[in-house]
């Protein structure tokens, strides 16, 4: 019995303090024992743990036993009884002594309470009063309570729970954003940007869940101080180091564990964190034999680092240092990209971010911070055959320094700042790896690009009832040299045939620039204290994108910079939105609406393969797209019982022309986009039953995706061939879903150190065979062409239920 | 029987399903695997359903399947509409169509309509020539016109070196297989693209077999052919390509060719064929793979419309389907050796037969030939 131990020596200290303070005096003054006992609400059961403090004439706590009761022995006067437990509503009562000698409390859980970290909630009055709109802040203990797929917290995962967030399937990479690409959301940890936000091919999220302070993501409403992505940010900010004492955390779960420890280098003034988290999930596949299995490896892991230095009081100095790897190993060339015959290929890919931040308060109003960012993203694909044997590595370099000022008084609330980007990137080199490999060396041309920002963000509070956000970002950017753009013939759409020359330019020679005004406006307007009207409106640009033509993006997908050929995106937005609460809070409903505008999305030639594309623009076409959805949220923000409903009408749609003949049926037709969902609900539960242990359950239903059918079939060459025109006309079946989990937490109260809880969560509880994707087969070896029957088929990635278990502990 | 079951590890769920499809006779092998591996069945079940979309509308459009080679004609080429993608009726060929074929020196040639949409050279008409480019043009019934790309006769490289591994397989009833590869030592120039098909064939003693089921058992009767007949089996559906984009100059290796059976440990004859393709050819070709092989996994392309280089000159709005194409061919036929490998093949258990004295005739077809095969 532990944790009575503890509770027993804590009583025991107290009493022989006590019994110390008696003894400074001469003559002892008379005590009186004052009883008790507090009591769980409402199922009235002893309570043992919670702290009873006496303030009167003299200051003496204690604590409860296991019956729930309590002991004081207190000298003559007046006192106030306090029972506190962390998680709880506080309770108090008065007394006198000697007149009253018992004191009994019925303790109520603040559900609100127990989910730590307040300093970063946002309050559920704010969400009336706050000058944002589309904008949720999540904190990784709310996180941590939605049912986990194996057992990973998941922060994208979480985020798609959230209005206005889709994705083409489950386990695709990435998210979609009110209609917009995956590439089109800027991840941040601490200011370095992630450019691939999955491990294992999208199975688990980047992030490590215990080093995380917070997630906020802006879908709307985007401040001025971020810019560079036309549809919406991801800041993700890692957990600040511990500068009072040590601590572990971990976690051991079925595919991957975690461990992390934290705490003062230098007691207040020097704090490191080091999280890291690495899969194990190689046995998996040694428990599959079989020639399908053969060979397939797949692991990954990642460090999360934080220093803080405190050298005064007036600043901060925080190194932030990431890295993530992956490598997935395959039978085979199955992904067809090198077009090269191969035994196994190995993917892998690695993130490294590090980012210098110093932040310095001139003053109580105005401070600075200066932030110096270094991140790569080194994809690589490598095939050992010795006939074969090559390594296609590809890279993205990206620094940035950034200089952020900070200005609050009053009513106002200003950042201004300027940044600067340096990209380099290099889209693929491949090269033989052993001397008898049958393959010649291609090195496409490196990328170089600079972008430039400046920034001014006003917070003004114009009157009681009306607060306004405006800001300005102006951004600029040039591609550079060295660089040699290919020339066409004039009057044939750009093709590998029809390059009739170039021009080169010197290394550092400005090659293409462009730029433009972002301006970015919310205003909120108070029409009761309960309910407010928003409104937005915010234009951003986009110089960097991913070029992919796959369903979900593979990670050693290509990011490209604009240039000569391809112009930057640009994204638009306006929404309006009206938000009230009501029962003090308790329950929060709105209704947002928006409408966004895309210029110069992207969109691909049929059937090109661009895993090392010279030409890249011959493949590319660019056009506009258009989005416009509702979002209806209820919300319980307290309570035993909290959660949320939410439901999401959206359409996107894109209109691409394309000069090539081959693509011609699409001209001047808008189509779906791959990840048009129209209807969406989110239901999203949590029920605490007891201190320690909480239910949570997600329902998720969505339309499905869009798909291309084809509509008629032919033959040729003694193969059926299915004929495909009109562009995403269909639909997928819809698709629902339903996890459930349960967390065990340590002991609130315990005081031992060594603490451990569960979470066990099954995902699509009633194995629904949701359909990821309908596709079509003529094709069948064993049966002559001719007499084969066509069939469609549906393919489900996670067909069934999948229970999952981890074990989590604090030290 | 093709609603089959898949259990794959899901974050492998990109390999291709082609490369499961190649392996069909290994397909129950891998599944009973996968089912011991109960742990990840249940953990990540991916799996495939038959699904019906309800396709109903349909245009027809000209389909056009057609090839000149440098060996000797006649040519042929195939005119058909195309039809309701889940209609399983047989194909609505084309008849009283006027074809032309012609080269760019003004040569010309009107084919012979065979019927069933089947379109001839005359025998001693037109040859193909390496170096040359060919084009046709059609004039349908309906009196739409169409007319082709010109379309250039490659040279074709010399065949490689073909060999063979055997592979164990777990298949009931077959020991193992022979996996077919070939290296083809790519020439200098660049934009060299190459498909290859095969067909194999096996003599026969036996032309016809009769099962009776009468109350005491059953009666099994053969009849031996009358004479020299093979069995044809050629490749269903294949397209095998590959190009030197990335090893100009040097060797392709290791091209899959296909899988050989060890149900004996006699020579196994295949005749391979080599084609030139144009880089136009060999992206329909590609296209029409990857198309046909769509396995719905999430890093497929997404469909998209196959085109041909064919165009209707009278209607531009109109769909045309197909390829004309040219293509240079070297044959290769092989018998490979099945009697390197230590343990003897399976033996199915053949009931007792009863011979009729009476020969059955060779009949002509897609699966039996009485003309003896190129380098039998």
């Amino acid at each position: 019995m532990p944790i009575r131990a503890i509770h027993f020596a804590f009583l025991l200290v107290s009493l022989f303090c006590t019994a110390g303070l008696g003894q400074n005096v001469d003559i002892p003054k008379p005590r009186y024992i004052v009883t008790g006992r507090v009591l769980h609400y409402p199922e009235n059961t002893p309570f043992a743990g919670v702290s009873i403090i006496a303030r009167g004439p003299e200051r003496i706590a204690t604590i409860t036993k296991a019956d729930g009761a309590f002991r004081l022995e207190l000298v003559r006067g007046k006192y106030t009884l306090v029972a506190r437990l962390l998680g709880y509503f506080t309770e108090e009562t008065s007394i006198i002594v000697p007149d009253d000698n018992t004191a009994e409390f019925l303790l109520r859980e603040n559900a609100l309470l127990l989910q730590e970290v307040q300093i970063n909630e946002t309050t559920a009055e704010k969400n009336v009063s706050k000058v944002e709109i589309g904008v949720t802040k999540l904190n990784i203990k709310s996180i941590k309570k939605i049912p986990a797929v194996l057992g990973e917290v998941d922060v994208m995962r979480s985020l798609q729970l959230l209005p206005g967030v889709s994705s083409v399937g489950e386990g695709a990479t990435g998210i979609n954003v009110r209609g917009g690409g995956i590439d089109q959301n800027l991840i941040l940890i601490d200011d370095a940007p992630v450019y691939n936000s999955s491990h294992l091919m999208g199975l688990f999220s980047v992030f490590n869940p215990d080093a995380l302070k917070d997630v906020t993501f802006y879908r709307g409403g985007i401040p001025a101080q971020f810019g560079g992505r036309v549809s919406s940010v991801i800041d993700v900010k890692i957990k600040e180091p511990n500068l009072e004492k040590w601590t572990m955390q971990g976690g051991i779960g079925l595919v991957a564990s975690r461990l992390l420890f934290d705490g003062p280098i230098v007691k207040n003034k020097i704090a490191l964190l080091v999280a890291a988290r690495a899969s194990f999930s190689d046995y998996l596949f040694r428990f599959a034999k079989g020639a399908f299995f053969k060979g397939t490896r797949a692991n990954f892991y990642d460090i999360t680092s934080k220093l803080a230095i405190k050298p005064s009081t007036k600043d901060q100095i925080y190194l932030t240092f990431y890295q993530g790897k992956d490598v997935f190993k395959i039978a085979g060339d199955s992904l067809a990209r090198t077009e090269v015959n191969a035994t196994s290929s190995v993917f892998d890919w690695q993130t490294r971010n590090l980012t210098a931040r110093w932040n310095h308060a001139f003053s109580e109003k105005l401070f600075a911070n200066l932030i110096a960012v270094y991140s790569s993203y080194t994809p690589t694909i490598t095939n050992p055959d010795s006939a074969n044997a090559f390594e296609l590595k590809s890279g993205l370099v990206y620094k940035n320094i950034k200089l952020d000022l900070g200005y609050v008084a009053g009513k106002h609330k200003i950042d201004a700042g300027l940044s600067g980007i340096r990209y380099d990137i290099q889209p693929g080199d491949l090269q033989p790896t052993l001397a008898s490999s049958n393959i010649n060396p291609l090195k496409l041309q490196s990328e170089q690009g600079l972008e430039a920002a400046a920034y001014w963000n006003h917070e003004i509070e114009v009157s009681k009832g009306l607060s306004v956000m405006y800001g300005l970002r102006y951004s600029w950017f040039a591609a550079l040299g060295p660089y040699r753009v290919n020339q066409y013939e004039t009057n044939s759409p750009r093709d590998p045939t029809t390059i009739s020359g170039g021009t080169d330019y010197v290394t550092g020679k400005f090659i293409q620039s462009y730029n433009g005004f972002e301006p970015r406006l919310v205003a909120r307007l108070n029409l009761t204290p309960t309910t407010s009207l928003k409104f937005s409106f915010n234009r951003m640009y986009q110089y960097l994108q991913l070029i992919s033509n796959t369903t979900a993006a593979l990670p050693t997908d290509r990011w490209k910079i604009s240039d000569a050929f391809l112009k930057p995106q640009i994204g638009d937005q306006i929404s309006l939105g009206i938000f009230k609460n009501w029962q003090k809070d308790t329950y929060e409903t709105s209704l947002e609406l928006y409408y966004k505008r895309l210029t110069n999305v992207a969109d691909y030639r049929n059937g090109t393969n661009l895993t090392l594309l010279e030409a890249p623009e011959t493949a590319i076409l660019q056009g506009s797209g258009r989005s416009y959805g509702a979002e209806l949220l209820a919300r319980k923000n307290s309570g035993f019982l909290t959660g949320w409903i939410s439901y999401t009408f959206a359409q996107t749609e894109y209109l691409v022309n394309s000069p090539y003949p081959e693509d011609k049926y699409r001209n001047g037709v808008y189509f779906p986009a791959n990840f048009n969902k129209p209807h969406t609900i989110n239901v999203v539960l949590n029920y605490r039953i007891s201190r320690r242990t909480s239910w949570s359950m997600n329902w998720v239903y969505s339309t499905g995706r869009p798909i291309t059918y084809p509509l008629d079939k032919y033959f040729v060459g003694n193969i059926y061939v299915p004929n495909y025109t009109v562009r995403n006309q269909a639909t997928i079946p819809d698709y629902h879903r339903l996890d459930i989990g349960l967390t065990v937490d340590p002991i609130p109260a315990a005081k031992r150190k060594w603490q451990s809880g569960w979470a066990f969560s099954i995902y699509n509880l009633y194995a629904r065979q949701n359909a990821y994707s309908i596709f079509f087969r003529t094709k069948n070896d064993n049966v002559l062409q001719f007499y084969n029957k066509v069939n469609a088929y549906k393919l489900s990635i996670f067909g069934t239920l999948i229970p999952s278990i981890t074990y989590n502990f604090t030290y | 029987m093709f609603s089959v079951i898949r259990y794959l590890f899901y974050p492998l769920s990109f390999i291709r399903y082609r490369l499961t499809v190649r392996r069909l006779s290994q397909r129950r092998s891998w599944i009973s695997a996968a089912l011991s591996a109960l742990f990840i069945t249940l953990l990540m079940g991916q799996c495939v359903t038959k699904f019906d979309p309800k396709i109903t509308e349909n245009t027809p459009k000209l389909v056009v399947d057609g090839l000149i080679t440098d060996q000797p004609g006649p040519y042929q080429i195939r005119l058909q509409y195309s039809y309701p993608y889940t209609n399983q009726t047989s194909v609505r060929t084309i008849g009283g169509a006027t074809v032309e074929l012609s080269d760019d020196k003004g040569t010309k040639e009107t084919l012979i309509d065979r019927g069933y949409g089947l379109y001839e050279t005359a025998a001693n008409g037109i040859r193909g020539t390496v170096g040359r480019r060919y084009s046709i043009s059609i004039k349908t019934p309906d009196g739409k016109k169409y007319l082709s790309q010109p379309e250039l006769l490659k040279p074709v490289a010399e065949f490689g070196t073909v060999y063979t591994e055997y592979q164990q397989t777990t298949t009931p009833g077959l020991r193992g297989q022979f996996n077919v590869f070939v290296d083809v030592k790519d020439p200098a120039t660049p934009n060299d693209f190459y498909r290859w098909k095969w067909t194999h064939y096996e003599k026969l003693t036996y032309c016809y077999y009769l099962f009776t089921t009468l109350p005491g058992g059953i009666i099994r009767e053969r009849s031996e052919c009358c004479e020299s007949c093979w069995k044809v089996e050629a490749c269903n559906g294949c397209i095998i390509l590959a190009n030197d984009r990335l090893t100009n100059g040097k060797t392709i290796t290791g091209v899959p060719l296909g899988k050989i059976p060890y149900d004996d440990v006699s020579g196994y004859f295949i005749l391979f064929e080599q084609y030139s393709l144009t880089a136009e050819a060999y992206q329909f070709w590609k296209a029409v793979d990857s198309q046909i092989n769509n396995s719905g996994g999430i890093f497929d392309l997404p469909p998209a419309t196959v085109n041909g280089n064919l165009a209707c000159t009278s209607h531009p709005e109109d769909q045309v389907l197909g390829y004309f194409g040219a293509s240079s061919i070297v044959y290769k036929p092989i018998r490979i050796p099945r009697n390197n490998v230590t343990a003897p093949p399976l033996q199915l258990y053949d009931a007792p037969w009863t011979d009729v004295n009476k020969c059955v005739k060779c009949q002509e077809s897609p699966f039996r030939t009485a003309k003896q095969p190129r380098g039998w």
